[in-house]
Order: structure tokens, then sequence, then C-alpha cells
């Protein structure tokens, strides 16, 4: 089966969402709305239980000893939500993350430090675009209780070497929590070998699934308050929400269709995942080393050996970066990402502040003729 | 040229007023080129889709496509109510 492309256009803004989805993702999902619900757990549907076998995958791609430990979210930034607010942080607690981060992290942080006053210390970047260990060392001696580190930027795709900070931040007795929600299919996140307490992570990036999908790993010493409960379809009868993993964070009724979506992704990941992803950072690297030879254009934290994902951030002289998507979208139509990414922070170490860098995320479906097509259209920009 | 009605836009910032307007009639040449008074007029009639922009002296940046019936308009924070004004009065002389 073959990925299912039916828009004439040149779709290069998979960090934002990833198009098309891998094969048998949409079979998955219909497949799932043209048969009765089924409530998963209850063995309700005479087929195989979607949900768990989902569940499973995630929980080997992560590291996970067993599958409970991996809940299921609408989102990874609701997942993002029920760690940080999960953990129960009390005025003058101390949290430290970075300057990569996403709002899906900064706002949560930035509402308890409003609200009820804990401290954050911000990370910055050292000289050669990597986390500032410096300064992150110092932050410890803080005694944070809580550590959010980025696996990988969705600006400019760099992926930060948290394993070394992660081991550092447990000796000091913090909690840490690894927002994948870029790097995750993309690059490996085995979470006990990376020291991440918790991962949180999206389906509809790196793993090719269907928005709406998304979940938290929770590690076994870890004891998340729930943020929200309710429904659960099961145990009815206890007046408080059940306290085990996973469904002690997943009110509400499961969204079946797109977990059956999901699970068709990493199946299909599991075969033709290395072949896919190796043809996207070779075109990755083509489309950057396309964009670095035309006069007029920027490139943003091109820095040579950085391990980075396949996408790239840049900018054209004499454009806008919001004028510069415009052109690319409406006369080009290419369909690519600007702006500030939702990472506000991080464009003030890049050199891209205030207004933010135009984005391009090819993926291994992407073609070469639609990479060269893109850099003929900067090029003519940049003219 | 007459605005049939404007849609309000969002982008990555706060108190930024984008808006897409939908006219009576397409953007041809004549009417392009004649948004040069407003200020500094681009106009990149070798794009595949002809494209044009403009940035006037009170802040307003307008751009869109050759043959297409919108255009995408960005109102200054400051002034912004008389440049509204100011846009659709421009606009009205354009037949």
């Amino acid at each position: 089966m073959g990925f299912v492309q039916t828009a004439p256009r040149i779709y290069l803004n998979n960090s934002a969402s990833a198009w098309p989805p891998a094969p048998g993702v949409i079979a998955a999902v219909a497949s799932a709305l043209e048969h009765l619900p089924v409530q998963p757990g209850r063995g309700e549907s005479s087929g195989a239980d979607v949900v768990a076998e989902c569940r499973q995958r995630l929980a080997n791609l992560l590291g996970a000893r067993s599958p409970e430990r991996v809940a299921f979210t609408p989102s990874a930034t609701h997942a993002l939500n029920l760690a940080i607010l999960g953990l129960g942080l009390k005025r003058g607690d101390h949290v430290i993350t970075s300057v990569t981060e996403h709002n899906s992290v900064l706002r949560p942080l930035a509402r308890l430090a409003d609200g009820i006053g804990i401290r954050v210390t911000v990370v910055g970047l050292d000289e050669h675009g990597d986390l500032d260990a410096g300064a992150f060392g110092l932050a410890l001696q803080d005694s944070p209780r809580l550590v959010v580190l980025n696996h990988a930027s969705n600006v400019t795709g760099r992926v930060n070497a948290v394993s070394a900070l992660f081991h550092k931040a447990k000796a000091a007795a913090a909690v840490t929590l690894l927002d994948a929600s870029q790097s995750l299919g993309h690059w490996p996140v085995n979470a006990p070998e990376l020291g991440a307490d918790m991962v949180s992570f999206t389906g509809h990036k790196g793993l090719r699934g269907p928005v709406g999908t998304g979940g938290l790993y929770v590690a076994e010493h870890v004891e998340l308050e729930q943020v929200m409960v309710g429904g659960t379809g099961v145990r009815s009868d206890l007046r408080l929400h059940p306290s085990e993993m996973p469904i002690r964070l997943e009110a509400g009724t499961s969204n079946v269709p797109a977990l059956a979506g999901l699970n068709a992704a990493l199946l299909w990941r599991e075969t033709d995942g290395p072949a896919f992803l190796e043809q996207e950072n070779r075109l990755a690297l083509d489309l950057r080393e396309g964009l670095r030879a035309i006069g007029g254009v920027r490139l943003f934290d091109d820095v040579p050996g950085a391990t980075r994902l396949g996408l790239v951030s840049f900018r054209v002289d004499g454009w806008e970066v919001e004028d510069t998507g415009y052109a690319l979208d409406q006369s080009y139509g290419i369909a690519c990402r600007t702006g500030l990414h939702c990472a506000p922070l991080l464009h003030a170490a890049i050199g891209s502040a205030p207004t933010g860098t135009v984005r391009f995320s090819p993926s291994g479906a992407t073609t070469e003729e639609e990479i060269a097509h893109a850099l003929e259209a900067v090029r003519r920009l940049a003219a | 040229m007459t605005i049939l009605y404007r849609c309000k836009l969002e982008d990555c910032f706060d108190g930024i007023a984008v808006y897409s307007s939908e006219f009576a009639d397409p953007w041809d040449e004549p009417r392009i080129q004649a948004l040069a008074w407003l200020g500094k007029l681009d106009y990149y009639a070798d794009f595949p889709r002809p494209l044009f922009r403009v940035a006037s002296a009170d802040g307003l940046f307008i751009k869109g496509l050759a043959g297409t019936t919108q255009c995408r308009v960005i109102f200054p924070r400051t002034n912004r109510a008389e440049t509204m004004r100011h846009f659709e009065s421009e606009m009205s002389k354009l037949d």
C-alpha cells in the first residue's frame, strides 16, 4: 500500500502536521468509523483491540517497561499540561526549562509562575547552538523539582543532547520531562536511556498518524495528580476516578478511530519507516544545501555537523517572513510555515527575532522535483 | 473597487490587524499599477501566479495575486481606524 496524495501542491510543512499520513492510516480510521463503536478494554469488540495494540507499540518505541505507563491524550499540548500541572508544584518550587521550548511548555509554566509563584529558569544556548550546559549546571544547584526539555526544536530541527542533562537533573532529585513532539518518529526516544521520567508526544508529526492523537509516558516512580477526571467507561461504581495508569490520565471517551489510525502508522513504521526517514533526511540536506547556495538567503542555526531533524529555517532578503510564506503559498503552491512557530524564546537566541523564520519541512514522501521547484521559487524571490 | 466583505485573520503576533478583503472586481494590471501612488509597489509579473505588494507611508501593507478578487491587508498598530478608512477610500477610487 502506498501513500495517498491528492493535493496538487507541494507540502513542506510536515513539522506542523505530517502529510500524507502513513499508508494504512486512512483505511484504519475509516474502518473504525464504519464499525460499531467499542469501549477499549471491555472486550466488546470481536476483533483485536487496536487501542491496546497501539499502546503496546508506543511502549516499545519509548522503551517503557509496560504499556500501562503510556496514557493517550488528544495532543502533545494536552500531555504536557497533564505532566506539568499534575506534579503539584507549589509556590517557590523551581523548574528548569530552555529557550527552545514550544508554548505548550512555556505557557503552562508561565501560568504556574503567575498563578502560584513557581520559579522558572530558562536555559539558553551556548556558542555552538547547544543547550548551555554551564548555565544548566548552575540552575541545578537551586534544587529544581522539574526539568522540562525539548528533544528537538521545531524551528531549527536541532536535536538537543538531553541525556547528560537529564541524568544530572535526576541526580539532583528533579523529575525530568521530555517534549518529544518533534522527535518521536524521526529520532530514537528511549525514555530510560535518555533519563526521561516522562515523555510527551504527538501522533500527527513524525509518526504520521492522525491529528487528535498524542500521549504521555510516565515512569513507574512518578505519580501525577489527576488534572482531569470523569467518565472512564469502566469501574463506574467508584466515587473517584480510578488511580492506576493509564486510566488515571485518560478521562473521557477514547478517540478510537484516530488511535486505530495511529496504530496503523506505527505498524507501517516498523517495516518502511527507516527507508522513509533516510529519504526525508537526504531531501532535507539537499534543501539546506540548495538554500545555502542562493544569494540573499539566510539560514538559521546552520551550524556544520549539528545533529538535527530534516527541516530548515531561513529568510529571504527584501521579503518579510510572512510575505515570503504568502508568495510561496499563493504564487508557487508551496505550503510551508512562517513566523515564530510557537517557540517565541528561541528567536532571540538564533537571530531571527522579532518576526521569526520561514520553515521548510519535507518528508520521505516529498520528491526531488518538488525540492527543485521549492529552491527555484526561493531563488526567484531572492533575485 | 467595491469591497464585498473582509475577514480578520490571525498570525503569530498579538494585536496585529490582518484582513482578507474580497472585492467585486478582480485585480487586473491597471488596478495593481494604480496602487503605486499609495506607496512602494512591487509587482512580480513573472511569478507563476503574478503577485503584488504595497507598503504605504502610513504603515499599510497590501498584497495579493493578479486576476483574483482578494487581497490581504495588514493595518498598523497606531492610527488603525484612520488607516482602515484611508484604505477603503482608496479602494473605492479604483475602477
